[in-house]
């Protein structure tokens, strides 16, 4: 093999290995139940403007819970598991959505929340 | 004359108090600091770390006090390896690693540090010799490649994910494609460039998450000159336009997008035979931003070029 294909094939296998590395998605939702379920989640406020604060709390059951939150658009900070800080900047304006993920030894379960940012 | 003109280099790059594009997800452009075609059977790889801050809010042409960013800065540490594959085509791929893509915010009660690391995006593109002339030094060189998100994307503070524009990779597909000239008499130390960029994002389709990056088109035009045989100087002009960012139901985001002309000054020190260190920064000129957008204050890059020649003969 001469120098110029190993390179090539260093290349490729380089290329397709990075791609085949993509994280994926877990969304496997299990059912709600007394050992894993969200009520409800709650924000301090539903209409704010850029960078105002709101708090949004997740209303849980089950034990020795794990929350994930994530959102389209816009910061947050956990402030303890359940409860995040949640602002935004000036190009996150328009009617985002805040989703939160909770799992245990049950499943994962998930709700969202919209919040729109004027 | 060369005193005078690394003077001028050194005061710009201590007291410029610029303004360019801030934080945003993926890669900076980065690329092998040169747009040049290879040889048939050349490597080149070069490796470079650059540094940007940024500080300051703008509204259209103008600073707008926002006092709730503190500042916004990356670390990014980029590999570039470019090959030529036959005597007119060469390929490159480049990746990079964010060891820090930070922000700090100014809330009613604290100060919150946000802060991510990893992989960003990986480019591979190919580069095709137009035309190449000797007397005098020209060639032509057109490139057309992607560069993929295989890096972090849903990078995470105790169980928060990170905002789209400080993850280290962009989440999206995109396309570049580009055209570059150069041209130098054998018996001048001066010598031009010019380089066209464009790059064309796909949507991001992830969960809630519908985002397309708006299209981006530089236009560069450089000015080389030899100040010692083994010390050149490149001052680059960049224009940048960037259009609006969008969202789902195409709703377009307003504070996105901007015009920007960047004085991009580069020193190349050719220390050995192959070898070069090469020290560059952005420094933009004028900035003109859409609705509100956080700007930076300066961007440099420090990085080492090594070619390697395969040739039988």
């Amino acid at each position: 093999m001469d120098k110029k294909t190993f390179l090539l094939i260093v290349i490729l296998i380089f290329s397709l290995a990075s791609i085949s590395c993509k994280k994926e998605n877990n969304n496997t939702n299990t059912k709600p139940s007394d050992n894993l379920a969200i009520d409800s989640l709650v924000a301090s406020k539903r209409n704010i403007i850029v960078w105002e604060e709101i708090y949004i709390t997740a209303y849980t059951k089950g034990q020795h819970l794990n929350f994930h939150w994530s959102t389209n658009h816009g910061s947050m900070q956990s402030t303890d598991s359940s409860t995040v800080k949640y602002w935004a900047c000036p190009s996150c304006l328009g009617l985002n959505t805040v989703e939160c993920k909770v799992s245990n030894e049950f499943g994962t379960v998930s709700d969202t929340i919209m919040i729109n940012v004027k | 004359m060369k005193k005078h003109l690394l003077l001028f280099l050194i005061v710009l790059l201590i007291t410029f108090k610029g303004y360019s594009q801030c934080c945003s997800a993926g890669n900076p452009l980065g690329g092998d600091a040169s747009n040049e075609g290879l040889e048939k059977n050349e490597l080149k790889i070069f490796t470079s770390y650059k540094h940007s801050l940024s500080k300051y809010y703008y509204h259209f042409d103008a600073p707008y006090d926002i006092p709730n960013i503190e500042k916004s800065f990356y670390d990014f540490q980029n590999i570039s390896i470019s090959y030529g594959v036959f005597s007119r085509l060469s390929i490159n791929t480049e990746l990079g690693y964010f060891f820090n893509k930070t922000q700090e915010v100014k809330l009613t009660n604290d100060n919150i540090i946000i802060k991510a690391q990893g992989l960003g995006d990986m480019g591979v593109s190919i580069r095709y010799l137009l035309f190449k002339t000797v007397k005098p030094v020209s060639q032509l060189v057109i490139s057309g490649g992607v560069r993929i998100p295989v890096g972090a994307f849903n990078e995470e503070i105790n169980g928060a994910t990170v905002p789209i524009s400080l993850q280290p990779s962009s989440g999206a597909l995109k396309f570049k494609a580009g055209i570059f000239y150069s041209r130098k008499r054998n018996d001048r130390k001066l010598g031009w460039n010019s380089f066209l960029f464009l790059e064309y994002s796909n949507t991001i389709n992830q969960g809630y998450l519908v985002y397309k990056y708006g299209n981006l088109m530089q236009l560069s035009v450089a000015a080389t000159y030899e100040i010692h045989q083994k010390l050149n100087l490149l001052f680059n002009t960049k224009f940048e336009w960037r259009a609006h960012d969008i969202r789902e139901n195409e709703m377009i985001i307003e504070s996105t997008g901007s015009k920007v002309i960047f004085l991009n000054p580069q020193l190349i020190f050719a220390f050995k035979p192959d070898w070069s260190f090469i020290v560059m920064a952005d420094l933009p000129v004028y900035k003109y931003v859409n609705g509100y957008q956080l700007t930076n204050s300066f961007s440099f890059q420090l990085g080492i070029r090594k070619k390697f020649k395969f040739n039988k003969s």
